[in-house]
């Protein structure tokens, strides 16, 4: 289980930020971060991969904690950012070489895995080549199979259909729905609404920084479609 | 320990891809066959060049040793232009990863900042200690040949007490990048402390047993064959080394 208890960030500088934001998710939860821009749902997501540390709150994924076991509660996620920050000098073999290494993933496994998804996301000749010929979507593929390879409990991804073409999108769509039959846990943001309709069991609707709906999709759409309740919640007047 | 070596062999690669062995060991190859040959042939290329009036070399004046110049090569050429050109070599090897975001990816995996901290530190010491090597070998046999024998496993003691020195260097150019955005602002920074304690070392000597730069008193005692010699000198060098990454590890703000 994913564990948010009352986390605040606050940007130096500024009031943006996330304040007391909890959440819990169950295994084969998928759950999508909605909002306006600036709404908190990055924030919130590089808070719980460990990019920004957070002013106070604690996050757990199956009882380990963040803060106090950083390590393994990282060999536990994979996440995929919006924009994808990558070594240029180096070809998309040795990125997930590295990565591997990183995970310590066995052989067998990393081969096995890596055959699958190199093949699925049409990437068995682009992997051979530097990171900086590569165009975002490719990048965006180099992360998904770097993030994927592990078998992560947690995959956490911000905005991952940008720049993905019609095939990479129906793969990341059906694995999302795959992994999360076998218990994984999956949070992603999107504007995409009609997706996150489909695709997801729990929503998520930030505004200024603070949750206004944290329901199951079933309960939601009882009362109104997601486009209405989105544009009535994150409406000021 | 793992991830530590993972991550600095990505550096030492980076360092082979953007050519930087080459043209930093070509930079300290030059400056390291220039002080011999500067001081073999000065009365030759001052008359080369049509000789300047004023100037004066004492005929009876007696040929350097080898030590001597090898000493010159490192506090004149090395410590000075070489020391600039090595910072400049360094200092953005945090700021980039971290304004490219790269820094950031890096953190979402299992590695900590002090596994990250450490790859920079070792990798970028270990690439500059490299090129450094290779340009101190060059001028050493350059000196033996134009000044006489010296025995190459004392110069290899210099060399690695001066070592030490340059690893201080590259912890504060590590604990600069955590503080300043700026990779200008980080050479800057870390090229005027280095020659603050260069400067301060050279006022007495117990004073370089409290300064990182204490450790080239020792390098020159070694270097010279003097009687002096006081490995105390050593303490202060690792315990800023120490400071630094232990400071770098406070300021990234890491989880």
């Amino acid at each position: 289980m994913l564990s948010i208890k009352n986390i605040s960030k606050i940007y130096k500088g500024s009031n943006k930020g996330i304040s007391n934001l909890s959440l819990e998710l169950h295994q084969g939860d998928i759950c999508a971060f909605i909002g306006a821009n600036g709404a908190g749902k990055t924030t919130t997501i590089k808070s719980i991969v460990g990019i920004h540390p957070f002013d106070k709150g604690e996050v757990t994924l199956f009882g380990t904690n963040l803060q106090a076991n950083p390590a393994h509660f990282k060999s536990m996620i994979g996440y995929s950012p919006d924009t994808p920050a990558l070594y240029p000098n180096m070809t998309g073999k040795a990125y997930l070489e590295l990565i591997a290494s990183l995970y310590e993933i066995d052989e067998g496994e990393r081969n096995k895995n890596l055959a699958y998804l190199l093949k699925e996301l049409t990437f068995e000749t682009a992997v051979h080549e530097l990171i900086s010929s590569y165009s975002h979507g490719m990048k965006q593929r180099l992360v998904l199979i770097s993030l994927l390879m592990h078998n992560p409990k947690l995959i956490i991804l911000d905005e991952p259909f940008v720049g993905l073409d019609p095939n990479a999108t129906r793969f990341l769509i059906d694995e999302m729905k795959s992994r999360a039959s076998e218990g994984v846990i999956i949070l992603y943001s999107t504007h995409v609404l009609e997706v996150a309709e489909k695709v997801c069991n729990k929503l998520v609707i930030f505004h200024k920084g603070e949750v206004v709906v944290n329901d199951t999709m079933e309960h939601i759409l009882q009362k109104a479609s997601l486009d209405e309740i989105f544009r009535d919640v994150t409406s000021d007047d | 320990m793992r991830n530590i070596s993972i991550l600095l062999k990505v550096e030492l690669l980076e360092a082979v891809r953007n050519i930087k062995f080459i043209w930093l060991t070509l930079f300290f190859t030059l400056l390291g066959v220039t002080q011999p040959l500067i001081d073999k042939y000065m009365e030759v290329i001052i008359k080369s060049f049509g000789g300047v009036e004023g100037i004066m070399i004492d005929p009876n004046a007696p040929e350097p040793q080898a030590n001597e110049v090898l000493l010159a090569t490192f506090s004149g050429q090395f410590n000075q232009i070489g020391l600039i050109v090595l910072i400049i070599s360094f200092m953005g090897m945090i700021a980039n990863e971290k304004n490219s975001g790269v820094q950031g990816f890096i953190f979402t995996r299992p590695v900590s900042s002090l596994e990250y901290i450490s790859s920079k530190l070792f990798g970028n010491w270990l690439i500059s200690m490299v090129c450094i090597a290779i340009g101190s070998f060059i001028s050493y046999f350059y000196t033996v040949y134009l000044f006489g024998y010296y025995p190459i496993v004392d110069f290899f003691l210099f060399l690695v007490c001066y070592s030490v020195w340059i690893l201080f260097v590259v912890s504060t150019a590590v604990l600069f990048s955590t503080l300043i955005k700026s990779s200008m602002f980080i050479g800057v920074a870390t090229i005027l402390l280095s020659i603050i304690f260069l400067l301060a070392g050279n006022i007495n000597s117990t004073l370089s047993l409290f300064l990182p730069s204490g450790v080239l008193t020792l390098a020159e005692s070694l270097l010279l064959q003097t009687h002096d010699i006081n490995f105390l000198f050593m303490i202060a060098p690792i315990v800023y080394i120490l400071i630094n990454v232990y400071g770098a590890k406070a300021f990234i703000n890491q989880v």
